[in-house]
């Protein structure tokens, strides 16, 4: 379980601030907000890249701030929408790389990472375009790889910041309905953050909201997309 | 067969082209030696001229021509990781203008840092600064181009100083630093090659400690971070490496232009790869040998021209990295 309690978070200044935030895994939460409400700066909090300015966050029991970076990097995976391919590196060896935190330090990937690898891959209907270079998908594959790359990771949580932002309508329906059945299979605790509020209503998810004032918080699925603009607003 | 299909076959094609290259360089020069007297004067030492030419001056020539090629390019392969850009390089970030300020200052004035006038000291120091300066730099700045700028910008005020430096010490001081400038291999002797074999080998073991983060950090900081690299550390460790290589190559021999921007990019472009310990031991051959052909042809040219070293990497690594930036607008990424 991840728990924050009495959260304050920001770089310098105090950007957004929650009572409570519980995620459990197998959770799919959607969290919403305007632009510059502070979604990405709660993700990159929860994940422990930069420390609350107040409040306390626990992983499992254990105060996020004493997670090694490579003991936190088993327990949370991060996907966003900034990955745009790199020149010589496939897919295969780019879906590796979320082995990372279980490899020596040379980086040599065993038999049972690639499996892993391959696994992750498979599990995304991508399999086929493990021989591909990254810098050749198209912007819906490269969402798709870059979820395997997480979750080759095989951490609890999954933490996704906008990962449907350079897709269609078509591919940000598969890719939701791709991780909905991630938490349910794989009983991951995801976030994720969006703007696709009509798919949010559409799907009946749980929401982190994060209103413009600031304030976080916690909310059943909302059936009504007007209701959750007024939320926002 | 393609380099990335079959890289250890390709490995083993440099090795065996840098041990034909070091047979020809020990052959080759204006005095000339017969192979039988080579072999004499390697495996059964006298006090003959041959051996004298190999022990002396070919041998020790050759073998930091190979050091010092090796060295700029892990250097080089370490700076394009940290700074995610392929222009980047130790002599581009100004990581060797820092060397040569300190070693200009040691040359023309006799002064020296914590009274010291070990030379591979002050470059090393002189190169972690300048590292840690543009890493701070690199912190501040997101932009790639604007981080470049700055380390022109930098490298042309040490510049300015060392002329300051130059303008106001005896001609032949003067004279020493200028030949040290040019980046020459021709003075280098047998003493001088355990001290930089030593660093050459504790920067390759230390280069091999990062490499599944290297591996990581092609994703960027941010993602390096959520698999589990601590930034902190990278970054200091790969200027670090950095530092040390090119700080001990630039005392040295000087400040040896484009091996460290050209190789890792020749390496990483021929090999198609980003599995960093691969490229590491990639570009340790591929520099040897670059380093060592371009001080064969100054050898072969010795008797008609003096070409400096400086000269002849920048002349082959210019256009080359011109066709790289046209062909595959890197300096976009």
């Amino acid at each position: 379980m991840l728990q924050a309690k009495n959260l304050t978070i920001g770089y310098s200044d105090a950007i957004a601030h929650a009572e409570e935030i519980i995620i459990h895994s197998g959770d799919f939460i959607a969290l919403v907000g305007r632009n510059g409400s502070g979604k990405s700066t709660l993700i990159h909090s929860l994940s422990g890249k930069i420390p609350p300015l107040n409040g306390l966050i626990s992983l499992d029991g254990k105060d996020l701030s004493s997670y090694t970076a490579s003991q936190l990097a088993c327990k949370i995976a991060w996907v966003n929408a900034g990955f745009l391919g790199v020149p010589h590196l496939t897919v295969l060896d780019y879906v590796l790389l979320g082995r990372t935190p279980y490899l020596g330090w040379l980086g040599n990937p065993t038999t049972e990472d690639r499996m892993a690898a391959q696994k992750a891959l498979d599990f995304v209907s991508a399999g086929h375009l493990k021989d591909d270079q990254t810098t050749s998908l198209s912007d819906g594959e490269r969402q798709l790889v870059s979820i395997a790359r997480a979750l080759a990771q095989e951490t609890p949580y999954l933490f996704l910041d906008e990962p449907t932002a350079f897709l269609d309508f078509f591919h940000r329906k598969n890719v939701l309905a791709l991780l909905k059945e991630i938490a349910q299979v794989k009983k991951i605790g995801i976030i994720l953050s969006t703007h696709e509020l009509d798919l949010v209503v559409n799907l009946n998810l749980p929401l982190i909201l994060v209103s413009k004032g600031g304030t976080i918080l916690h909310h059943p699925s909302i059936a009504n997309r007007q209701a959750l603009e007024n939320l926002l607003s | 067969m393609k380099p990335n299909q079959s890289p250890f076959l390709w490995m083993l094609v440099l090795g065996v082209s840098l041990l034909f290259l070091f047979i020809v360089y020990l052959k080759a020069g204006a005095y000339s030696t017969t192979w039988g007297q080579m072999l004499d004067a390697i495996f059964y030492p006298t006090d003959s001229l041959s051996t004298t030419i190999v022990w002396s001056f070919r041998l020790p020539r050759i073998l930091m021509a190979f050091l010092a090629g090796g060295a700029l390019s892990v250097a080089g392969m370490h700076m394009q990781n940290l700074f995610n850009n392929s222009l980047a390089g130790p002599d581009i970030l100004g990581i060797t203008s820092g060397s040569s300020l300190m070693v200009a200052l040691w040359a023309m004035t006799g002064w020296s840092l914590l009274g010291t006038s070990d030379v591979i000291l002050l470059g090393i120091l002189g190169a972690l600064g300048m590292g840690i300066i543009m890493l701070m730099f690199a912190y501040k700045l997101k932009s790639v181009v604007h981080l470049l700028l700055l380390g022109l910008m930098l490298g042309s005020f040490i510049s300015a100083i060392i002329s300051i430096v130059q303008a106001s010490s005896a001609s032949q001081d003067l004279q020493r630093f200028v030949f040290w400038n040019f980046g020459n291999l021709q003075r280098v002797n047998l003493d001088q090659i355990l001290p930089v074999g030593i660093v050459f080998f504790v920067g390759l073991t230390l280069s091999m400690t990062q490499v599944r983060s290297l591996n990581a950090m092609v994703l960027g900081e941010d993602h390096a971070q959520s698999l589990g690299i601590s930034l902190r550390a990278f970054r200091l460790m790969g200027i670090l490496i950095a530092a040390i290589l090119t700080g001990t190559i630039t005392a040295y021999v000087g400040p040896i232009a484009f091996v460290g921007l050209a190789v890792p990019n020749a390496t990483k472009l021929w090999f198609k790869t980003q599995k960093h310990g691969l490229l590491l031991g990639a570009n340790v051959l591929l520099g040897a040998l670059f380093l060592g052909l371009c001080d064969l042809l100054i050898v072969y040219f010795e008797p008609y021209l003096s070409l400096p070293l400086n000269a002849i990497t920048s002349l082959i690594g210019v256009p080359f990295i011109c066709w790289m930036i046209l062909k595959y607008r890197y300096v976009a990424s």
